[in-house]
């Protein structure tokens, strides 16, 4: 039951696992939210997309999700264009990315196990689970990944009972359930404490470094960023101004990605 | 004439005041008449009520088993018709919330069976399935569940909408299909609020079964309107308190209830 959680076999550094290509958004009032971006993420490696607000990284992620149509440009997730597909070649291509939230989004009034076995829903396409259910075996198989981010012993607790940082976890969880190659978390340590935001960042750090898995994470802290991240990316009104390795990028560089917004 | 263009808004509306008032005052006064009120008539025939009164007392405690069986009748409508109404509300509410739904045919179409549902009172629904299944019970369950599946529906497709779409847009890109989404996120989250409306929904059931057993619902409903007609006042009044029993009984488990699920 164990070897579920060890290390994934899509560990191969430096192959691309997500392919954005000449990604635009433009949305139906005009604005321009992304133009022409391109960046890759690659396997064992944690890209940081780093931008002001209204910078279109919300955009982005939404484009990579399949939440919001694109304009133009491609999405390759493990070589599909999930800019392209609908319906349930879409959902299965949605599998292989597994999302974290800002806020957890985590199913209220649920067990911390149940929301992660809910991470099952993608491929156990059974009467048992349109029937709202969770089938017990999908339930012992999710035991291992609560373990993986340390929240074994409140398995059983009420998520909506939980701290922001305990849920948190419990979202990263039932997002690796999935079986992901790719994990993007959108802000995960938007609303949570220092210390708590540190356990986040080293935790989806070591998804990568160990399991292999292409970790994207959009942030707003400097500081983390350059702790965490192998590559930084820096957005800046819907275009890239800034793709680089994170040892070669400087605290200059990501002020002047702050700074000149008012100007 | 600036000036004289400040006062004639003022006026105008002052004028659509005055005429406002005086349509409500119409209308009031010719329902007071079309009524045929006469609130004197209730204070110089007092006596009628206070000889039905003491005529009623004491209540006759031999048709209190009889009474209780009308009580369970009317419950059982009650129950019976709730749940058949949350079996279709539920369905018919995911397909009329704007945040769940799978097209906008689908939405139009749920939409109007809850209107149509809801338009129509119970009592006449209930008149209608007389004609298919006969006059007794079993009409006024199938009368109270369509028109309960017009409330009920109408109040979880509205609880549906105000749902955080966190988990919503956290299933469907892990993903779960769309029925999927809707029982492993929708309904879990909203499920405190659906099972407060329905037992509300319950509550009033019994009281609205109650009445379709005068229009020929049979239960406690019926056992009143013929002791009524039949000048039987002392089993009238055995017949009201066990009512009142039942009513009040229901009201506290639900109301006690919806406090245990908040």
């Amino acid at each position: 039951m164990l070897d579920t959680a060890a290390p994934l076999p899509h560990a191969q550094p430096q192959t691309p696992l997500l392919d954005v290509r000449g990604l635009s958004k433009r949305y139906p009032n005009r604005t321009l939210a992304l133009d022409d971006v391109s960046w890759s993420a690659r396997a064992g490696e944690v890209t940081v997309v780093l931008g002001p607000n209204g910078s279109g990284k919300s955009t982005l992620v939404r484009c990579m999700i399949g939440l919001t149509e694109v304009s133009a440009g491609a999405i390759l997730v493990a070589g599909d264009d999930i800019a392209q597909l609908s319906g349930a070649r879409l959902r299965n291509a949605r599998r292989r990315m597994g999302i974290v939230f800002q806020n957890a989004s985590l199913v209220p009034r649920r067990s911390a196990l149940a929301n992660v076995a809910s991470g099952c829903l993608g491929r156990n396409n059974s009467f048992l689970t349109a029937c709202g259910m969770l089938p017990k075996v999908e339930m012992e198989r999710a035991v291992p990944y609560l373990q993986r981010v340390g929240m074994l012993p409140l398995y059983a607790q009420r998520v909506d009972t939980l701290s922001g940082g305990q849920a948190q976890r419990v979202a990263v969880a039932r997002a690796l359930f999935q079986d992901p190659v790719i994990l993007i978390a959108d802000e995960p340590v938007a609303s949570l404490d220092p210390d708590a935001a540190n356990e986040i960042m080293s935790l989806l750090a070591g998804l990568a470094r160990n399991d292999g898995l292409a970790v994207v994470v959009v942030l707003h802290q400097l500081d983390l960023a350059r702790r965490y991240a192998d590559r930084i990316i820096g957005l800046r009104l819907g275009k890239i101004v800034l793709d680089a390795p994170a040892s070669e990028v400087d605290m200059t560089h990501l002020a002047s990605l702050y700074q000149s917004e008012g100007a | 004439m600036s000036a004289a263009f400040a006062v004639v808004p003022r006026r105008t509306i002052g004028a659509s005041g005055i005429v406002l008032s005086l349509c409500f005052v119409v209308l009031f006064v010719q329902a007071y008449f079309v009524v045929e009120a006469k609130p004197q008539d209730l204070f110089t025939s007092f006596h009628n009520i206070l000889d039905i009164v003491i005529r009623g007392v004491p209540p006759s405690p031999g048709i209190l088993k009889n009474a209780a069986y009308g009580a369970l009748v009317t419950f059982d409508v009650a129950i019976l018709g709730t749940l058949a109404s949350v079996i279709a509300s539920l369905p018919l509410a995911l397909l009329a919330a704007s945040n769940t739904r799978p097209s906008r045919g689908a939405y139009f179409t749920a939409r109007g069976i809850i209107g149509i549902a809801r338009t129509i009172p119970d009592v006449v629904w209930a008149l209608v399935f007389v004609t298919a299944v006969g006059l007794g019970p079993f009409a006024a369950t199938l009368g109270l569940a369509v028109h309960s599946v017009g409330v009920l529906a109408r109040l979880y497709a509205e609880a549906i909408e105000d749902v955080a779409m966190g988990p919503v847009h956290a299933l469907t890109v892990m993903g779960a299909n769309r029925v999927q989404v809707a029982t492993q996120a929708v309904i879990p989250t909203v499920l405190p609020t659906l099972i407060g409306l329905t037992l509300y929904r319950l509550d009033t059931n019994v009281r609205s079964s109650l009445v379709l057993g005068f229009v020929g619902g049979g239960g406690l409903g019926l056992q009143i309107e013929s002791a009524l007609n039949l000048f039987q006042y002392r089993d009238l009044t055995m017949l009201l308190i066990v009512m009142g029993a039942l009513i009040v009984g229901v009201e506290a488990a639900s109301v006690y209830l919806r406090k245990r699920i908040a």
